[in-house]
């Protein structure tokens, strides 16, 4: 067979680039450490790369996820803790108080005892966490759950003054002179605190009201504290509209501690499937105030007195009359009960975080594993597969080096 | 005596002939399409004498040129094939280098944004994690629009291909004809038939130039001159007579060009060469790719959108309604009426049907009397619902009304992914626009309108969003966007891969034509050698008879003397 003599040039040159480009890709796969390089050169095995690193770094983020949970769990528990331990101390002097040998002098220091430590107990249900969000309120993190409240909610006044009243307000009982107001007016806020400042309701002043701060509202204040019921009776005119408001209903609030959260629990994404709750409504653990609105309830009688800071108050003011009352101490265990109950379920959740970060741990090493076998190089195969194409390269050299020396051109 | 002296001239002029040829042969080692050359001798006539027939010496019968018909044609079809599935490749790796660099793809953007969104879930109140999200938010946007310009570089890349090829093909077009005029005069000069091999030869690596751009066919006139036809049957050259091939860009799609020939669209007909290879890259990598990207662009923002602007659902941190997080430009789903036609459309997305999004364009014809929708990624026919154009039809996750009738026939392009990408913005820069509640305290009744207050802690939206990432809310609820992603990497990867097998197959067939055609055409140096040596001794020994017809005579003219 006759040969052209540049084609048998370009073949082995051809050759020796098919060589290179050869040993060029497993240079580069050795320079990666992976298999493939670009998707084409396994599209199915690449499209599966792209679905395990997802997987990885989707588990990777329930991982961070669980550990935002856990710091504000273990910050709960903390608080939990620290609040059983309040509450046993404050059984104890309850214990101590009810101790008929005492004299009135003896209980009325145990009630101080008792006043601050439940200032100290509200102080925990008003705990931040590093943001700065409050842990017992619900989703409305950014409020301080429970206040210890004096007042009668500007917000409330500020609807009787925004809806033209003509009437009287009965606060505890005693009216004030008729009240008739334009809506909104400054002058016509200030005719009304003096109105019931003129009512003379015992321990009961009237001022304007500053939080939040600009409402503008009328606030009521009560000296010891306690039991204001105000309500209102006349009619109520829409402003905008002029006609009377059908729903005017009578404006009541009686209550010492104010719950300003809300019922809801926050959610984190744990694992693919599993969502935790990482905190507790305050009502929840701390038992709800006595409500704010109507109809009109007292406080109830010790015994059956739902929220924690309202009981121990009320025990420490009934042994400060030295009248204190046994059924007091039950209110105080049945609060215990609440707290151990919700601390309890935050050690359950974190048991779920334990085991799901144990899974999730599993997950991204089993997933490792096998996106390392898709994708990774065989080091041991490719550095053979390097020396065998390194080889095969220098020979085509060599015979290209040999065969180009054959001429007969030489020879004449 | 003569006799003697005319038979060794003829044979010294004979063998000068041969090397003068062998010469040619020995220069022309390197040149590309050259055919080695042969002198064909033939005898005298021989003189007849009493004695019987006395040879007359050696005569040039001609100057012939290795070559076959049949090869060169396979030699022909074999590099249109392989420089097709050539082209095709090296534009298709690009695309595939694109999509799965860890820089430019989307994979990593997508899972960042993801990740920014878990930690306003965990965090809600926390403006820090609130501007992680815009920003990461604001780099997933760029790599949309990223990925997109990279792919209408490729597309202008593609298209200055096409140009240049169409270019080079009437060029070469042009040079055939003219050699063909040269060639029909060089062989009718000589009365016997005589070819001028060297200019056969520049045609044919003309020819093979030309099936380089695209693949042709060739016919042999009785003349000398040679047909070529592309596509189906289109002249290209006949004769002395050249085509015109042209680009215009598409009416419907200013970006895309077709191919004309003589004003006569042939896009559709084109086969094998570069051109082919660029057509293909275009319609069946590049557009796909662009519009997958475009389905996931515009899934995702819509299927975002649905949760983080939901009416009463979606507040952000002053509990204020939350607005539309990611845009897609002023008409998101753009409508081009062809030329001629009358009436208008609009569409829009139906967040409501988004996992019926398909990666495609669609054409809504009205025939005069109704209206047919054709989804053109696979031609087929949508059924529209029985009240269209009364009340808008709701269709492949878009909602298409009609603004006016059409007088008459009419053709519009609907176009709900291709620029989705290219398009997409985001909205919210600000942090505490961020939606991540799903309630709200409203203001409270009558004036002054308190504004309505946050319920900062509320995370229900913010874990909605941070879900969608594992939803498979695309492609008919099978995919999640990561991998709607997947599928665009996965379909431009065994593209490529295919594209690249085919290239070697193609290759190896071309090296094998190109040996065939080499053994047979191409210079041997050893075997030109060897026929130099040949050819001096049969001029020495020529040129000896001379010597010896001299002495011969000096010998008669001596015996004379």
């Amino acid at each position: 067979m006759r040969i052209s003599t540049s084609w048998a040039q370009q073949t082995s040159v051809n050759s020796m680039l098919n060589q290179q480009s050869r040993l060029n890709q497993t240079q580069l796969q050795m320079n990666a450490g992976k298999k493939i390089l670009t998707p084409s050169d396994d599209p199915a095995a690449a499209s599966r790369i792209i679905d395990l690193n997802q997987s990885i770094k989707q588990t990777e983020q329930y991982q961070s996820n669980n550990d935002a949970a856990r710091q504000r769990l273990t910050l709960e528990d903390g608080v939990l803790q620290s609040s059983v331990d309040i509450l046993n101390r404050i059984e104890e002097l309850g214990v101590q108080g009810l101790n008929a040998t005492y004299n009135q002098s003896d209980r009325a220091t145990i009630a101080t005892e008792m006043e601050e430590l439940n200032k100290q107990l509200v102080g925990y249900a008003n705990t931040q966490n590093a943001n700065g969000e409050y842990l017992f309120s619900g989703f409305k993190s950014t409020t301080q759950p429970f206040s210890k409240s004096n007042i009668v909610a500007g917000s409330v006044m500020a609807v009787v003054l925004s809806l033209a009243p003509t009437g009287t307000i009965i606060i505890n009982g005693v009216a004030t002179g008729n009240i008739t107001t334009t809506a909104n007016s400054t002058a016509d806020r200030d005719s009304v605190i003096k109105a019931i400042n003129d009512a003379n309701v015992p321990g009961v002043t009237a001022m304007i009201d500053t939080d939040p701060p600009g409402s503008g509202g009328v606030r009521l204040e009560a000296a010891d504290g306690r039991n204001i019921a105000a309500q209102f009776t006349g009619t109520l005119t829409q402003a905008s509209t002029g006609v009377a408001a059908a729903t005017a209903e009578p404006i009541i609030y009686v209550g010492t501690y104010r719950y300003a959260g809300d019922n809801n629990q926050r959610s984190i994404q744990i694992g693919e499937t599993r969502k935790i709750t990482d905190g507790d409504p305050g009502i929840n653990v701390f038992g709800a105030p006595t409500p704010t609105t109507s109809p009109v309830t007292a406080v109830p009688p010790p015994g059956s007195i739902a929220n924690i800071f309202e009981a121990i108050d009320q025990f420490a003011k009934d042994l400060r009359t030295n009248t204190p009352k046994q059924a007091s101490l039950g209110d105080v265990s049945s609060a215990l009960g609440k707290i151990l109950n919700a601390q309890s379920s935050v050690g359950a959740r974190l048991n779920a975080l334990d085991s799901q970060e144990g899974f999730n741990t599993d997950y991204i090493l089993n997933t490792k594993t096998v996106l390392s076998a898709t994708e990774d190089l065989d080091y041991a195969e490719a550095i053979s597969r390097f020396s065998q194409q390194t080889l095969a390269l220098q020979a085509s050299q060599q015979a290209f080096a040999q065969v180009k020396k054959l001429s007969l051109f030489n020879y004449l | 005596m003569s006799g003697i002296l005319t038979t060794a001239l003829s044979g010294l002029m004979a063998s000068q002939r041969s090397l003068d040829t062998t010469g040619h042969n020995i220069a022309n080692v390197n040149t590309v399409g050259y055919s080695r050359q042969r002198v064909e001798f033939s005898t005298n006539p021989a003189q007849f004498t009493g004695d019987g027939y006395i040879g007359q010496g050696v005569n040039v019968a001609s100057v012939s040129r290795s070559y076959d018909q049949f090869i060169t044609n396979q030699l022909t079809s074999s590099t249109s094939a392989f420089s097709e599935t050539d082209t095709l490749s090296t534009l298709a790796s690009q695309v595939d280098n694109i999509t799965a660099n860890e820089a430019t793809g989307l994979s990593p953007a997508l899972k960042s944004f993801f990740n920014a969104v878990n930690g306003v879930a965990n965090d809600p109140t926390s403006i820090p994690a609130r501007e992680v999200m815009t920003s990461t938010a604001g780099s997933l946007t760029q790599q949309f629009n990223g990925l997109s310009s990279q792919f209408e570089a490729l597309r202008k890349q593609t298209n200055n291909q096409m140009q240049t090829s169409v270019d080079d093909i009437n060029s070469y077009a042009k040079t055939i004809a003219t050699l063909n005029g040269q060639i029909v005069t060089g062989s009718s000069r000589t009365s016997d038939g005589q070819l001028p091999n060297d200019l056969l030869d520049q045609r044919d690596a003309l020819v093979n130039k030309l099936a380089e751009k695209i693949s042709v066919s060739t016919i042999q006139q009785q003349d000398g001159s040679v047909s070529v036809f592309i596509g189906q049957g289109q002249s290209l050259v006949s004769g002395v007579k050249a085509a015109n091939l042209s680009l215009e860009a598409s009416k419907t799609d200013s970006s895309r060009q077709n191919i004309l020939i003589d004003g006569q669209d042939i896009s559709k007909q084109i086969s094998g060469g570069e051109l082919s290879g660029a057509l293909k890259f275009r319609d069946e990598v590049l557009d796909p790719a662009q519009q997958q990207l475009g389905l996931v662009a515009a899934g995702f923002a819509v299927e975002f959108n649905k949760l983080h602007a939901a009416p009463g659902k979606a507040f952000d941190l002053n509990g204020v309604q939350g607005t539309d997080m990611f845009g897609l430009g002023v008409v998101p789903v753009s409508v081009i009426a062809a030329p001629g036609s009358t009436g208008s459309i609009t569409a829009a997305y139906d967040p409501a049907k988004t996992g019926d999004l398909k990666p495609s364009d669609y054409r809504l014809d009205y025939s005069g009397s109704a209206y047919s929708l054709t989804r053109l990624s696979d031609n087929t026919l949508i059924t529209l619902p029985p009240t269209f154009p009364g009340t808008p039809a709701s269709v492949e996750g878009m909602t298409i009304t009609q603004g006016s009738l059409p007088t008459g026939t009419s053709s519009f392009i609907i176009r709900p992914t291709f620029n989705a990408a290219k398009n997409m913005t985001t909205l919210i820069t600000d942090p505490v626009k961020i939606a991540a509640a799903g309630s709200n305290i409203p203001g409270s009744l009558g004036p002054p309108v308190v504004p309505p207050t946050a319920i900062a802690g509320d995370n229900t939206v913010a874990l909605g969003l941070a879900n969608l990432e594992k939803t498979p809310g695309l492609l008919g609820g099978k995919a999640t966007f990561n991998g709607a992603y997947g599928q665009l990497v996965a379909k431009v990867g065994s593209a490529t891969h295919s594209a690249k097998i085919s290239n070697s197959a193609q290759e190896a067939l071309l090296n094998q034509a190109k040996q065939t055609q080499e053994n047979l055409a191409g210079v041997n140096l050893d075997e030109e050698a060897a026929n130099l040596i040949k050819f001096q001794q049969s001029y020495q020994a020529a040129a000896k008879v001379i010597a010896i017809a001299s002495s011969l005579f000096d010998t008669l003219m001596g015996a004379v003397r």
